[in-house]
């Protein structure tokens, strides 16, 4: 393998074909994500991947590894632009960790502790979604949404149902279902979808599970997001190379 | 000796879980006390704040008109004002009733709801007015600080405010950030 | 309502769908073709369609959720949409639909209970140069005045329908107000697609002679196409619709790779406010615009080239399907164009109203039949584009452009310009000039030429490159317009001495919020937030925090969004808080941070609910 290139200065191998996040990703370096997973189809919509080559910006999930390039990532400055994204997301929804029953589960404030988030620094934005909780098995808090279409590309890619989608658009864009009531309980979501369990927050959940673990037991409060997240793309590259 | 700072802290609209966890930091209570001594505060019952104080820490949210002349009057009079916990940072749990109209929320409490007696919106004019929504403490003032956790535990409240006394840059390490 | 009874609306439905192939890319065509036929998109249609197109129910929903002139609520009998660039504002739009709206009793944004007529606000129709301007049932009316709306009251409380109409109404004039020697002499239709074919040569190198009939046809077409795109790189042409990257270098791209299908796809979105050049190419030189695809479709073997044309040129439907029938019936379209081997035909998709759908990868998807969303950057469109397959996709007036390099050379265009621009540009001019309309100079041009030519030069500011462009004043109107200096689209708005240019930020920040198609998170959120500083700065809250926030989520959205609609929707606002500061610091009313909501109106429900009135049921904007 001699093809390589370099992240904050550190050499990383690759192989054709490879994004600069999975290169990274293969070789134990952590670049911050949320939307990309490593069994989808990079999406590149969190932004958080971005990372500097010669430089522009580039988000580093659909941005190929390319043989000596320089690659910017762990910096103060990309770290404060991630940190204002995430606060972003934060400010955009209403994310109650607290009163979340994911709490401790949840990607999103994972990363957000990665990153060092202490607070929104944005006006809240309170919006008022549709919450659904139609379906017996599972349940939709809209509220807890990010866009991140996980749910959307998991259903079609891997679930081969295409319950979710997106309606509208810009900042009125929302999570929408498969039926024509735009019901989840007309839709043939399960409980045991990738789509609802990949969900990076608490927007799809279980119902009757959420307490199983205690908080202060779950996987964030043992482990950070850098681990779970290098520990999900090994497992990954083992079982589909 | 250098002066001791000066520090104010109360409780809007929030449940007091902060300045519980802030009680926890247990005998280091006392090196805090080299360093700095206590304005208005529910830890020593003072009820008026002093005309020039150092440090302001606010916990809860902004939910009814006395919290907005109360946190005005920390930002006008505390040199660094801090925003402790979910609900001042975000609004928290008291801000989930911005789901509702504020009808909604007071019918539901004293006209519809379970156990009522005698319906009746209360409209005494001792009691604060509530605002239609409950905001974080940074839609209204200028805030320096952020303080996170819900409550921050008492290891965030131990760092940050050693850090900040000794001049430095307050921010916790990722293993004392929660926001649960 | 519009009202139809649901058997000849399943016989209309079975119409539009009747003349399609019935896969999912006719979703997009379709659902217009409904919309104009129902004036909405009713919801039973969507279930059939999700059927008949095989396309899942939540895509259909996403789709005609996504694009403005689509709607499942239904509109009335006669729909208006009131442009609203600023251009339109500083002549008076708003007034002008609120007098629509107290003549005909309908509120903004809304249909009248009987059915009759909806009025709306919608992003510029390009119509800059003659507004201000409006779309009833999808067709401009220009200069609208106080007695043209008395007119239109008149006609609809009437129940005239918009077809019969005074024609007058309708009236769009295309001025080409400076031309030079792109436009000056037109092409005669066919002569740039004979040169490029004869390029082929009269006769066949000697290696050649033994080939069957066919393969030394095409070896013919295959060396014309070469000899073609040698001329397209020593024109130096760089591509029209803003970035400016070199069109030989994408063409051949798209020739070089991967065989099979390759399309050429036009793209006459022309959504940023303030642009109109495609409209009056399209109307005067739509031969030319077609020539030059079917050029490109010789030069990277392509057989299909799509030309993706925004609905507010919808009254351009018959003359552009005539144009390409003419050429059909010339040989200049179609299989075997004059007499040669070359196949190529064109057809157009319409936009439905997406700004975002201007950006190539967003345009594809559109075509494609789905929400008009960028796409990531790898692979690029010339390596994978529309439906997976090399694809060159290249604004209106580059097509042009090419046609007329095939026609008279390479040589010939690169003479014009500056040294990293070669050749001429169109620049559309409207605002507070004498002479709005088109304009052709030579790349390098002073913007202070522009503004004496079109007769703007008290202007305080002007926009370059609409609103994601930049914001210049007065002390810069010596710069040049060329990719080294001011690069542009070639749109310039023109802000006189007594404007607010506050107003032009108002206008600015709303059309991004509006268009940012939800992506991403810097964008679909920084588009918000910004919005919401501006308006409390309208409001006289802002603060110097609030200049310090805005600055930080302007930066955020510039290195972080995923494509250059988030990159620059910020850059009218950071250019206006650089060069015009006095717009913001005079919307200060304090030096401290104060809160973007009207605290006292937030106690408004409570007191209503107490019936309070006490001095304690009240709080001031400040208090000491």
């Amino acid at each position: 393998m001699s093809n390589t290139f370099f992240l904050d200065g550190a050499e990383i191998p690759f192989r054709e074909g490879q994004t600069v996040l999975q290169a990274a990703l293969a070789a134990g370096q952590y670049i911050p994500h949320l939307c990309w997973r490593p069994r989808l189809e990079p999406h590149s919509s969190c932004r958080l991947c971005t990372v500097i080559i010669n430089g522009r910006p580039f988000s580093s999930c659909t941005q190929p590894a390319m043989k000596g390039q320089s690659v910017a990532c762990d910096t103060p400055e990309l770290q404060a632009l991630r940190r204002a994204v995430l606060q972003m997301v934060f400010v955009e929804g209403n994310h109650y960790c607290p009163a979340c029953e994911v709490s401790g589960n949840c990607r999103l404030q994972a990363t957000a502790y990665h990153l060092g988030l202490h607070d929104n620094r944005f006006p809240q934005q309170f919006p008022v979604r549709e919450r659904d909780s139609s379906h017996p098995d599972v349940n939709m808090d809209r509220d807890r949404c990010i866009r991140c279409e996980t749910c959307v590309r998991a259903s079609r890619d891997l679930d081969g149902k295409n319950v979710f989608g997106i309606h509208g658009r810009g900042i009125h864009s929302k999570l929408a279902v498969n039926s024509p009531s735009g019901l989840l309980k007309d839709t043939d979501v399960a409980a045991e979808d990738q789509a609802v369990a990949m969900c990076p927050t608490g927007c799809l959940t279980v119902k009757r599970v959420g307490f199983k673990v205690p908080i202060g037991e779950r996987t964030y409060d043992m482990e950070s997001v850098v681990s779970v997240a290098l520990k999900e793309f090994r497992e990954q590259e083992a079982a589909h190379g | 000796m250098a002066e001791k700072l000066k520090i104010a802290t109360c409780s809007l609209a929030g449940c007091f879980g902060c300045h519980m966890s802030f009680l926890d930091i247990d005998e280091r209570l006392i090196d805090l006390l080299e360093l700095v001594e206590f304005d208005r505060s529910p830890i020593n019952d003072i009820k008026h704040l002093g005309p020039a104080v150092d440090l302001g820490l606010i916990e809860g949210g902004v939910c009814n008109a006395d919290n907005v002349h109360v946190l005005r009057q920390f930002r006008d009079r505390c040199r660094v004002l801090v925003a402790v916990g979910e609900c001042g940072i975000t609004g928290g749990v008291p801000s989930m009733r911005n789901s509702f109209t504020l009808k909604q929320c007071l019918e539901e409490s004293y006209i519809r709801g379970a156990g009522v007696e005698c319906a009746h919106i209360p409209d005494d004019p001792e009691l604060p007015l509530l605002l239609n929504k409950v905001r974080p403490l940074h839609h209204i003032v200028k805030i320096d600080y952020f303080l996170p956790g819900c409550p921050p535990s008492a290891d965030a409240f131990w760092h940050f405010l050693t850090e900040l006394v000794a001049g430095r840059d307050p921010s916790l390490p990722p293993a004392l950030i929660h926001f649960d | 309502m519009f009202h139809v009874d649901s058997a000849s609306q399943e016989e209309t439905l079975h119409a539009i769908l009747e003349k399609r192939q019935g896969g999912p890319r006719d979703l997009l065509q379709v659902l217009i073709e409904i919309q104009h036929a129902f004036h909405h998109v009713p919801p039973k249609v969507l279930s059939i369609l999700a059927e008949r197109l095989q396309v899942p129910l939540v895509r259909v929903k996403g789709v005609v959720s996504f694009y403005s002139f689509l709607s499942v609520e239904p509109q009335g009998e006669v729909v208006i949409h009131f442009s609203d660039n600023i251009t339109d504002q500083m002549l008076g739009n708003r007034k002008l639909a609120s007098l629509l709206c107290a003549r005909l009793g309908v509120r903004l944004g809304e249909t009248r209970k009987d059915g009759r007529v909806s009025v709306h606000l919608t992003s510029c129709t390009g119509m800059c140069d003659q507004g201000p301007a409006a779309l009833v049932n999808y067709v401009p009316v220009t200069r609208l005045d106080a007695p043209r709306i008395e007119g239109m009251a008149n006609l609809i409380e009437a129940g005239v329908p918009p077809e019969d109409w005074p024609k007058e109404f309708f009236a769009v004039e295309t001025p080409m107000r400076r031309s030079d020697v792109m436009f000056r002499t037109p092409m005669a239709p066919g002569a740039g697609l004979r040169a490029s074919l004869e390029r082929g040569g009269e006769r066949l190198p000697a290696w050649a002679e033994d080939l069957a009939p066919s393969d030394a046809r095409r070896h013919h077409l295959e060396r014309g196409g070469a000899e073609t795109l040698k001329e397209i790189y020593r024109s130096e042409l760089r591509g029209r619709g803003g970035a400016g990257f070199k069109t030989a270098i994408k063409w051949e791209s798209v020739r070089s790779g991967e065989m099979g299908s390759r399309y050429v796809l036009c793209n006459a979105d022309e959504g940023e406010p303030g642009t109109f050049k495609d409209r009056v190419l399209l109307t005067g030189y739509a031969d030319t615009v077609f020539e030059g695809m079917t050029i490109c479709g010789h030069v990277v073997g392509s057989k299909l080239g799509i030309l993706y044309i925004r609905q507010e040129y919808w009254y351009l439907k018959q003359h552009l399907e005539g144009v390409l029938s003419r050429r059909r019936e010339a040989g200049l379209l179609g299989d075997g164009i004059l007499g040669t081997d070359l196949d190529f035909d064109i057809e157009i998709h319409w936009g439905a109203g997406a700004y975002i759908c201007g950006m190539e990868t967003a345009m594809i998807k559109s075509i494609e039949g789905r929400r008009g969303i960028p796409r990531r950057r790898w692979p690029l469109p010339v390596h994978m584009g529309y439906m997976k397959k090399p694809t060159v996709v290249n604004n209106v007036e580059t097509f042009a452009a090419a046609a007329l390099i095939s026609a008279r050379g390479g040589g010939w265009f690169a003479y014009n310009g500056t040294a990293q621009s070669s050749g001429t540009k169109l620049f559309c001019v409207s605002g507070d000039c004498v002479r709005p309309g088109v304009y052709e100079y030579p790349w390098g041009v002073s913007l202070r030429e522009l503004l004496r030519d079109c007769g703007g030069l008290d202007a305080q500011a002007a926009q370059v490159g609409g609103p994601s462009g930049i914001m210049v004043s007065r002390d810069e109107f010596d710069r040049s317009i060329c990719f080294e200096d001011l690069a542009s689209t070639g749109t310039l708005m023109v802000f006189g001495p007594r404007r607010d240019l506050f107003n032009v930020v108002k206008n600015f920040v709303g059309f991004f919020q509006h268009e940012s198609c939800g992506l991403c998170t810097p964008c679909r959120v920084g588009t918000t937030l910004l919005a919401n500083y501006v308006k409390k700065f309208d409001q006289g809250c802002g603060s110097p925090v609030d200049l310090g926030e805005i600055e930080h989520i302007a930066k955020v959205m510039r290195t972080m969004a995923h494509c250059g609609l988030g990159q620059t929707a910020n850059l009218h606002i950071t250019d206006s808080l650089r060069k015009f500061p006095d717009i913001w610091n005079s919307r200060m009313r304090t030096t401290r941070f104060i809160p973007a909501f009207d605290l006292d109106g937030a106690l408004e429900e409570a007191r209503e609910l107490t019936g309070r009135t006490d001095d304690a049921a009240h709080l001031s904007l400040e208090e000491a």
